[in-house]
């Protein structure tokens, strides 16, 4: 993982050097994630907070279009609320949080004005860590989350020019293509259980070569 | 996921008010050659630009006759009648460049009735979701607009299954239920087009390639659509704004043939308003047939469908 990791650091390196259009850049936000699709008995899934920081690197393919590679790390996960008799209402019961070492590779499209964007891509995830939490006290996890997932992102950003480098706000949907567990819910069926959730970001991005010289 | 569409459609409705400034003046609804394009229900307009559509629709199946299950003499949660349907659709489609638009839709289709053997006979009962997507312009010219589109969707199913109930009870499971919920999550890439021969008449095609999940639990497959929807648009010759639609497609998506395998065809007419830059107001009809693994032949569904979508 790490020597695959590195070699894509090289690779893109050595490609954003050798374009004169080329934009880094950081940027962090809230992730409101949750699972969807099968649930436990009497369960269902609400969203968790998380954080996702990153960095990116933007290489531009034609005058409106890039290609953006973004490391970085993802909080995601969801809540389990339990229908449960001494309450009228769905009970908080358990948040499961999984943090990921994600890698979105997304295309984006900027309008004439150049000022807003529209991006659309995958993210390859890696889980590195997952916890199952009731009432702040971990848990046993007794359900296998698959280490990889791979999602479509879908989102829209507005770029704010703060002369030399620019600031971005954006907001993307990620829908889940893989079901995170393979472990059967009754009699031989296999869950349909994905990732989905909205991501609200802001980052700082500046060019590498200095548009004005 | 509908949480998420309103949102998304809120922040995006705020861009738009920022873009649709620029041209006031324009004429906003799809027109190549003189030609007004009406939109259909079943499949996506070719043209990019930013729109809001809300269709809402109310459906009634062929007779069916389902037999329920034999108890000694007797048959139990038979069911035979028609069974209705309301359906909504809304979609709100953002133009980014005049080559790249993204798009969202929320889709609901319900069974109503009060009538208990309605209510328990085999089949869908409810059925959300939504999609989200790209649009991509191929090519444009005088008479042709080509695009291509690469979307997601997510649905949920609740189907009626009695007899699957029953084997749950038999067999002690703790947690019998008569509905079963399925997601079903599919990938479709589709290329999409106009063709105005003249201002008067038009057609409009698609195809489709889906792949994912089905209603059916344990299978996921390919799926195709494909149609076209012929047009004529009175307006250019007789200054009666008004366009009328005639199409046939075939689909295997799993929105239209619900849980069970195969194609369904489906035979639509439409008749349009043509006369507004900025809106179109249509109703469309559509006959199409659906299999249902309870009974030996086709089911027919007749849908009458409002169609209102305004353009930015």
């Amino acid at each position: 993982m790490k020597k695959s990791l590195l070699t894509i650091f090289l690779l893109l390196s050595v490609c954003l050097i050798g374009h004169s259009q080329s934009y880094v850049g950081v940027f962090g936000g809230i992730n409101n994630s949750k699972l969807s699709g099968d649930a436990p008995v009497d369960a269902k899934y609400k969203s968790l907070i998380g954080l996702n920081v990153g960095a990116q690197f933007d290489l531009k393919l034609t005058k409106s279009t890039s290609l953006s590679i973004q490391p970085s790390y993802s909080q995601e996960g969801t809540k389990l609320f339990y229908n449960v008799s001494y309450s009228k209402d769905l009970v908080d019961s358990l948040s499961l949080r999984l943090n990921y070492f994600s890698l979105p590779l997304l295309f984006k499209m900027t309008s004439t004005n150049q000022r807003f964007y529209a991006l659309a891509g995958v993210e390859t995830a890696y889980l590195m860590s997952k916890e199952l939490k009731s009432k702040d006290i971990s848990q046993d996890l007794d359900v296998s989350i698959m280490e990889m997932n791979v999602s479509l992102q879908f989102g829209a950003g507005l770029r704010i020019p703060l002369g030399y480098p620019r600031l971005f706000i954006e907001v993307r949907y990620t829908q889940g293509l893989v079901n995170i567990t393979d472990d059967p819910l009754k009699a031989n069926i296999l869950p349909r259980v994905k990732s989905s959730g909205i991501k609200a970001l802001a980052g700082i991005e500046i060019p590498l070569i200095n548009p004005n010289k | 996921m509908k949480k998420y569409i309103l949102i998304s459609i809120i922040l995006v409705l705020g861009l738009t008010k920022i873009w649709a400034q620029e041209n006031k003046n324009q004429i906003k609804v799809p027109v190549l050659n003189g030609h007004h394009f009406l939109t259909a229900s079943h499949f996506k307009s070719s043209f990019i630009n930013t729109s809001l559509q809300a269709n809402l629709g109310f459906g009634a199946t062929s007779v069916l006759d389902i037999p329920g299950i034999k108890v000694g003499d007797y048959h139990i949660f038979g069911f035979k009648g028609r069974i209705m349907f309301f359906n909504a659709h809304v979609e709100y489609q953002q133009r980014f460049t005049p080559w790249m638009a993204m798009y969202f839709t929320y889709d609901m289709t319900g069974r109503v009735g009060t009538d208990m053997s309605m209510i328990l006979a085999d089949g869908v009962n409810t059925m959300s979701g939504g999609e989200i997507g790209i649009i991509l312009r191929l090519m444009q010219s005088k008479k042709l607009n080509l695009s291509t589109k690469i979307n997601a969707q997510n649905l949920t199913g609740n189907f009626i299954n009695v007899l699957e109930y029953v084997e749950e009870i038999i067999d002690n499971n703790p947690n019998p239920s008569v509905i079963k919920k399925v997601p079903a999550m599919s990938l479709e890439v589709g290329l999409l087009g106009a063709y105005a021969f003249n201002p008067t008449y038009g057609i409009q095609f698609h195809g489709e390639v889906g792949y994912g999940e089905s209603f059916e639990r344990g299978s996921s497959d390919a799926y195709i659509s494909g149609g076209f929807s012929a047009e004529a648009d009175l307006r250019p010759s007789t200054e009666i704004p008004l366009g009328f639609g005639l199409g046939y497609s075939i689909s295997s998506a799993p929105e239209v043939v619900m849980n069970n395998d195969g194609y369904s065809n489906l035979i639509n007419a439409k008749v349009g308003y043509t006369g507004s830059k900025e809106f179109e107001l249509g109703l469309q009809y559509t006959l199409y047939n659906i299999h249902i693994n309870s009974i030996d032949d086709d089911g027919y569904i007749n849908n009458i469908m409002l169609m209102l979508k305004f353009y930015f």
